[in-house]
């Protein structure tokens, strides 16, 4: 746990040593909105509509936020690190430390969410919620949101990680971690609301992991109708678990057939 | 004038020998090459295909047909992408300068430096990119009836180097940002957030924000003027957008020799 405490100051230190550049990236996201916020507000005018694919202006708006949070609260560099290390040969050094490379992927990941959380979350729930309240919102909404985005956050995890353990058997997979994102994203609603999607590929995205690491938790941040139910919650829940546990298995059995066969030259 | 053209075309030579050199490294892994050419492909085509979901399932966006904005977005591919190729990684480049202290040889050398940055910027693999951008924009062009006459060409290519100028104008002040911040990996991110409103018509935008997209900041120059130019509904903005950005390009060039002149190492 010291060790780990250590691997965390460590990180966030790195992260926080440049900090006007860190505050200048705090634009990027208001530019994000005032584009979005453009692009609907003329959108809903000039159809002469509140509702388009069952999205009123505000949720519609705070969907791409919402999907931001999420985004934020799960980001990891898992998969580039690990490759690097993989590719590099310095998987070795992390290999005689006396934590696993996993755990000091996980105090990573710790240190850069938690500084994501006061440098892009808040500044950009404080701007949206300012500029359009979100009415849709109260305590229960947030508990049950946080619940399923810590899912997502751990599903991701170890998504991006055993992405990263690829390059023991590809080499160079730099390629297959940038179209993963791409795809991730693009199947779990993170660009977009999935409504806008063809109604059979959104069935069939019912039986894939993607929809429940962005889509379901925006739709209980936005309260939507369905999401009111306590079992659909739970639901929702049960699914990403039992994502959770594939991607886990997988990660283990990656892990130990790499293991097995790896052998360091460096020196 | 010999001095002139002899040093230009040393530039040029340099520049060819960089992609020469490049696309043999791009080759070395050739399964990851062309995963790299779908991976870009995929990654700018985002956008414009929630643009044209967005536009099919609604009435659309003032002014514009389904046509239409199908032929700004191949527009979008096809000019991002030709100048990703060119100099796409040059942000990338600079920062690694920056970082190793590469720069400081760099500048020891008898060239001028942006010449030898932008070089290295270039990226065979956002070849994707353009390849999907002639595709989409030939069908819309031939279903638009697009009619070229030498006045349009002519105003289509001036728009076009408004564009690159502009574009390179913005990579220049992100070199000048980069010397004074040193780490500016997330710094990149602003610069391609703001490159996001010239992906989409100007008309979405409320005036005040249509006469800065215009005039301040002139992004409207990268996509949808040369777009416009093609429609032939271009207008007086045009001139003024194409003005702002050349103005852009002096500003940023002075700024960038004082910012070298005050450029201390950072790098090991």
């Amino acid at each position: 746990m010291t060790s780990l405490l250590a691997l965390f100051q460590l990180r966030l230190k790195g992260m926080i040593q440049y900090k006007a550049s860190f505050f200048v990236t705090l634009f990027s996201q208001p530019i994000v909105f005032f584009i979005n916020y453009s692009i609907f507000t003329t959108l809903y005018q000039y159809n002469n509509t509140t509702q388009i694919k069952g999205y009123s202006l505000e949720q519609m708006i705070w969907y791409f936020a919402a999907a931001m949070f999420v985004s934020k609260v799960s980001f990891n560099y898992a998969d580039t690190n690990i490759s690097e290390k993989i590719i590099s040969g310095s998987l070795l050094y992390d290999l005689t430390r006396p934590v696993s490379i996993a755990a000091i992927e996980v105090a990573h990941v710790f240190a850069h969410r938690i500084v994501s959380l006061f440098t892009e979350m808040l500044p950009l729930f404080v701007l949206y919620a300012v500029w359009i309240f979100p009415v849709f919102l109260d305590l229960w909404v947030i508990m049950k949101f946080i619940c399923l985005a810590l899912g997502c956050a751990v599903m991701y995890f170890f998504l991006r990680f055993i992405i990263g353990l690829l390059a023991f058997y590809l080499k160079e997979n730099k390629g297959l971690i940038v179209i993963s994102n791409i795809l991730i994203n693009f199947l779990g609603g993170g660009f977009f609301p999935l409504e806008f999607l063809p109604a059979e590929f959104n069935d069939l995205l019912d039986y894939l992991p993607f929809k429940y690491l962005f889509y379901w938790p925006v739709q209980f941040f936005l309260n939507r109708p369905q999401t009111n139910d306590i079992w659909f919650f739970l639901r929702i829940l049960g699914i990403q678990c039992i994502w959770i546990v594939i991607f886990y298995v997988i990660f283990k059995v990656l892990m130990k057939s790499s293991m097995k066969s790896y052998c360091g030259a460096g020196g | 004038m010999m001095n002139f053209i002899r040093k230009h075309l040393y530039y040029i030579n340099y520049f060819f020998s960089s992609v020469l050199m490049q696309v043999k490294q791009s080759m070395m892994y050739r399964n990851n090459f062309f995963i790299m050419i779908f991976v870009s492909l995929l990654g700018v085509s985002t956008g414009p295909i929630f643009q044209f979901l967005l536009f099919s399932q609604t009435r659309g966006y003032p002014g514009w047909t389904l046509d239409q904005i199908v032929f700004l977005q191949g527009m979008v591919l096809l000019i991002t992408g030709v100048y990703a190729t060119l100099v796409g990684s040059a942000k990338e480049v600079f920062i690694r300068y920056c970082h190793l202290g590469e720069l400081d040889r760099l500048l020891l050398k008898p060239v001028y430096s942006l010449y030898f940055i932008f070089a290295e910027g270039f990226t065979i693999t956002n070849i994707g990119s353009v390849a999907a951008g002639i595709v989409i924009v030939a069908i819309s062009a031939i279903r638009l009836n697009i009619n070229l006459t030498p006045v349009t060409v002519l105003l289509f290519i001036a728009c076009l180097l408004a564009s690159f100028l502009f574009s390179l104008a913005l990579d220049i002040l992100f070199f000048c940002i980069t010397v004074f911040f040193i780490d500016t990996n997330r710094i990149i991110f602003v610069f391609t957030a703001l490159r996001r409103f010239s992906n989409y018509p100007l008309e979405l935008f409320s005036l005040a924000g249509q006469i800065l997209l215009v005039t301040i900041l002139p992004l409207s120059i990268i996509v949808y003027f040369p777009t416009q130019v093609l429609l032939n509904q271009s207008g007086l903005f045009l001139y003024i957008a194409a003005g702002s950005s050349v103005l852009w390009f002096v500003l940023v060039i002075f700024l960038w020799n004082i910012t070298i002149k005050r450029y201390v190492n950072a790098g090991g």
